[in-house]
């Protein structure tokens, strides 16, 4: 698919250098790349900087509510399951606000695919410690430093067992655009943590400060022991480690496509009424 | 001929199974049945009563007293002896019980599986109605045919032991045609399913669950999947992402749940999603007493959610019209592009009734776009999901549809989708949604249901408590004005309604005059009198009758509360059962 479909007349209104424009360009150039026609991709956001992604590419989008946009996503890939489900919202949004749906999207496995933007502060609310926010980070919240812990979502993630997970960098597009795709193409729910700098209110986590850090794994992501090693190591390491990358993924089966089996074909084109058949139960 | 039964046991010990039995037995032969169920919110304990009603008349309420106990256990003599009219029939236990059965005796001289001593007793009562015997045969054939070979034949000679009771009540015979029974939230499911719902998503809360467990026990031959998701939220989300994707959803709660669901009902507001919340009323505030009835909601389901937009609030009262308005509730959602909301309440819920008959839903999808679009979508641009329309709405392609790409959102936003806080959008957007409001009371039939006998008196209601007044409707002079459609309300032709009545009385289930006071913010309405009830139980039509009365002896002025005939405390109380 030519890059020009999906985008649209409107011009992102995120701060210079925010880390948004490089997620919002490797969701394209994977788009692009995968040859989905625009018609046939939902993106569902929830609220922050980053929910407003859907209104920079032109496919079929939902900006939801914070914190509500797995359990939207999921209601449209199981009326749907021939829909590309791509949902993208902060580290706020998904770890705070909507961390019970987190806990639970595993369960389901519905096939969509999640961009985590981890930037470890709140944007659009100017400022606050987010749920990923280091211990010691200063903040609106914290002026003293975050006297809290961090929640870790990817080892969450991956003591569930969730079908994929993985990290990428808002800073480097080539290698995050190729996880994009490779998290649509896989069968089952797949989770993507994207480390990004945000320009204006974390001047601690910049692009320099992850150039130092990330780097390629190059483990088997199907053997659980070397992916919790991989998944632990940023705690490990005290940051000084940041493997990305794929870091945990195994094949099993999608409530979309149980929904399938179990009604006979995608929902969206069952259209006969079945009252009659139930009668004759009840009767 | 009209027969009032009562059953009752502890928790857990079959009560429930019996009357649904009875209820299913006296519709074979063509009664119209209803079986209102009391239980405590416990699993194990406490008193489960189940209210059993039959008759050749068309009846619409159970009633507060009963021809027949049947009490396992000494429990239900103790407590329910002094609201039985007619004979007590009892197992061993209860020692002054008019017909002592006795069930554990017979179960150890014939060797039976001790689980056969509820098809036992429940033979001994049918023995003295002279019920015939084969089809009670052919039910527990039905029942247990599958199973065990022995257990099959432990509840057949159960049935033979009971019928050996030669105590004889009245004769009950084959009137007419077998009808359906199904509970309110049965009503409610099939209604859905007539109305093409196809998945439903919920999280477990009394009296709204045993919709879902109804929807799943037929899921496969309705073609509808059930899911049970981690929260209210949740549920609500998935059922509003389906919608989006042009596949009819549902979710459904009571109260306390629907707390939690009410962001989504602001974002599907202002989104123009189409979406059916469907709400079982039970007794508040906060987690209240979760098994009993109340329609208390009222002013919660209509001030759900922050901002201004515009909603479709139903309150069927009857199982037809449970059926109807569930039903329709998915062509409104999606001709309006609007949540609907369906109430309910326990007592409608989960009280069961005969039916014989459901009308068809005629499918209607509105703007909603389900084929190609036309117009090739230029370069950078999107559908103009939001466009201005003399009738307030616009078309709603779902994804998939080629040039049809847009964003549903929950900021405000221009024709095209795209977030904006330009104020003349956004005073434009606002009124192309208000502009629904005249289009539906254009286009439904959107007045209450009138029931009229002339009269210059009125009572008016809404929801479930038409049941009770439907029941006395015979023996008062009113008219009765039933609130089955709530809003929008249609103030013009409401006002020319109620213009001619000299007296206007309220029933409801409530302590604060829900729907009094609705309606007083938008018709012209002075209300003589309510009759309220708030135990924890619906109005019973003695209590109805009585309440009349006394409220005749002062020209129907003031306010009538309803109480209990007793203290019913020590009942449902189980610790103090002894």
């Amino acid at each position: 698919m030519n890059i020009a479909l999906i985008n649209t007349n409107e011009k992102p209104q995120w701060c210079p250098g925010c880390g948004d424009f490089g997620i919002l360009m490797s969701i394209k150039t994977a788009l692009a790349n995968l040859d989905k026609d625009p018609s046939e991709v939902v993106i569902v956001s929830g609220i922050g900087c980053g929910g407003k992604t859907p209104h920079y590419i032109r496919t079929y989008g939902y900006e939801g509510l914070h914190g509500r946009l797995l359990p939207l996503a999921l209601g449209i890939k199981i009326a749907n399951p021939d829909l590309t489900v791509i949902a993208i919202g902060g580290d706020g949004d998904g770890l705070s606000e909507g961390g019970n749906h987190l806990l639970h999207i595993t369960r389901y496995n519905v096939d969509i695919t999640y961009i985590l933007q981890d930037n470890q502060v709140y944007g659009l609310t100017t400022g606050q410690s987010s749920p990923t926010s280091r211990k010691g980070f200063k903040s609106k919240t914290y002026p003293d430093g975050t006297p809290i812990e961090p929640v870790r979502p990817i080892p969450m993630l991956v003591s569930q067992k969730a079908s994929m997970v993985s990290a990428g960098y808002a800073g480097n597009i080539k290698h995050l655009s190729q996880l994009i795709q490779q998290s649509i193409e896989h069968k089952g729910f797949s989770y993507i943590n994207v480390y990004q700098p945000c320009v204006t209110w974390n001047t601690v986590n910049g692009y320099e400060w992850y150039q130092k850090r990330v780097y390629i794994t190059d483990h088997n992501p199907e053997d659980f022991e070397q992916a919790w090693k991989k998944a632990n190591e940023p705690y490990d390491t005290e940051w000084e480690r940041i493997p990305i990358g794929i870091i945990y993924k195994n094949n099993s089966n999608t409530l979309d496509q149980e929904v399938i089996r179990r009604l006979g074909g995608n929902p969206v084109k069952i259209d006969k009424i079945y009252l009659e058949d139930v009668l004759e139960k009840l009767r | 001929m009209d027969v009032n039964i009562k059953v009752a046991a502890l928790a857990g010990e079959g009560a429930f199974s019996i009357g649904n039995l009875l209820a299913k037995l006296f519709s074979k032969l063509g009664y119209n049945v209803i079986a209102y169920p009391e239980y405590p919110s416990l699993i194990k304990g406490g008193l489960n009563v189940i209210h059993i009603r039959f008759s050749d008349k068309q009846i619409y309420s159970p009633v507060a007293t009963a021809d027949i106990l049947l009490s396992i256990g000494k429990d239900g003599y103790r407590y329910l002896k002094q609201w039985t009219e007619g004979i007590v029939i009892g197992d061993e236990s209860v020692s002054n019980a008019d017909l002592i059965i006795n069930a554990n005796e017979l179960i150890q001289k014939h060797n039976l599986n001790p689980k056969v001593k509820n098809i036992l007793l429940t033979s001994a009562l049918l023995a003295t109605l002279n019920y015939p015997k084969q089809y009670l045969i052919d039910i527990v054939n039905k029942m247990f045919g599958s199973k065990d070979k022995t257990i099959l034949e432990s509840n057949l000679k159960a049935v033979e032991l009971g019928y050996q009771t030669t105590y004889r009540y009245i004769n009950v015979k084959q009137i007419g045609l077998e009808k359906i029974v199904i509970s309110g939230n049965e009503a409610f499911g099939l209604g859905a399913i007539a109305g093409g719902m196809r998945i439903a998503s919920f999280y477990p809360m009394t009296p709204a669950s045993s919709l879902f467990h109804f929807l799943i026990n037929v899921r496969d031959k309705a073609k509808v999947y059930v899911i049970q998701a981690e929260d209210e939220i949740a549920a609500a989300n998935i059922a509003i992402g389906a919608n989006y994707a042009g596949v009819r959803a549902m979710t459904g709660t009571s109260g306390g749940g629907f707390a939690l669901m009410t962001e989504t009902v602001s974002m599907v507001g202002l989104a123009e999603t189409p979406m059916v919340y469907f709400i079982s009323q039970r007794v508040g505030p906060s987690t209240g007493m979760p098994t009993w009835t109340e329609q208390a909601d009222l002013f919660q389901i209509w001030g759900a959610g922050q901002g201004d937009f515009p909603k479709i609030i139903l309150a069927p009262g009857t199982v037809q019209e449970a059926y109807w308005y569930m039903g329709n509730a998915f062509n409104l959602a999606q001709k309006y592009q609007l949540p609907v909301f369906v109430l309910s309440d326990k007592f409608l819920s989960e009280t069961y009734f005969s039916i014989d008959n459901f009308a068809k839903i005629e499918i209607e999808h509105g703007k909603v776009l389900y084929n190609h679009i036309d117009n090739v979508l230029p370069p950078g641009q999107r559908f103009l999901r939001y466009k201005y329309t003399e009738d307030g709405i616009s078309e709603m392609p779902i994804p998939g549809i080629k040039n049809g790409m847009h964003i549903a959102s929950s900021y405000e936003h221009m024709e095209d989708s795209f977030t904006t806080e330009d104020f003349n959008q956004r005073k434009m957007q606002v009124e192309k949604r208000n502009k629904k409001i005249d289009t539906i009371l254009k286009n439904e039939q959107t007045l209450p249901k009138l029931y009229s006998k002339n009269s210059d008196k009125l009572l008016i209601c809404w929801g479930s408590q038409i049941l009770p007044i439907l029941e006395v409707f015979d023996k008062i002079d009113f008219d009765v004005m039933h609130f089955n459609w709530i809003y929008p309300v249609n103030k013009l032709e409401i006002e020319k309604m109620i213009k001619k009545y000299e007296i206007i009385g309220f029933v409801e289930n409530n302590s604060n005059q829900a729907l009094y006071r609705f309606l007083r913010m938008f018709i012209d309405i002075n209300a003589d009198f309510s009759v309220l009830k708030y135990t924890g139980r619906p109005i019973f039509p003695h209590q109805l009758i009585k309440a009349l009365n006394n409220l005749k002896d002062r020209n129907y002025k003031g306010i009538e509360i309803l109480g209990e005939d007793f203290d019913i405390y020590e009942l449902y109380t189980p610790w103090r059962l002894g």
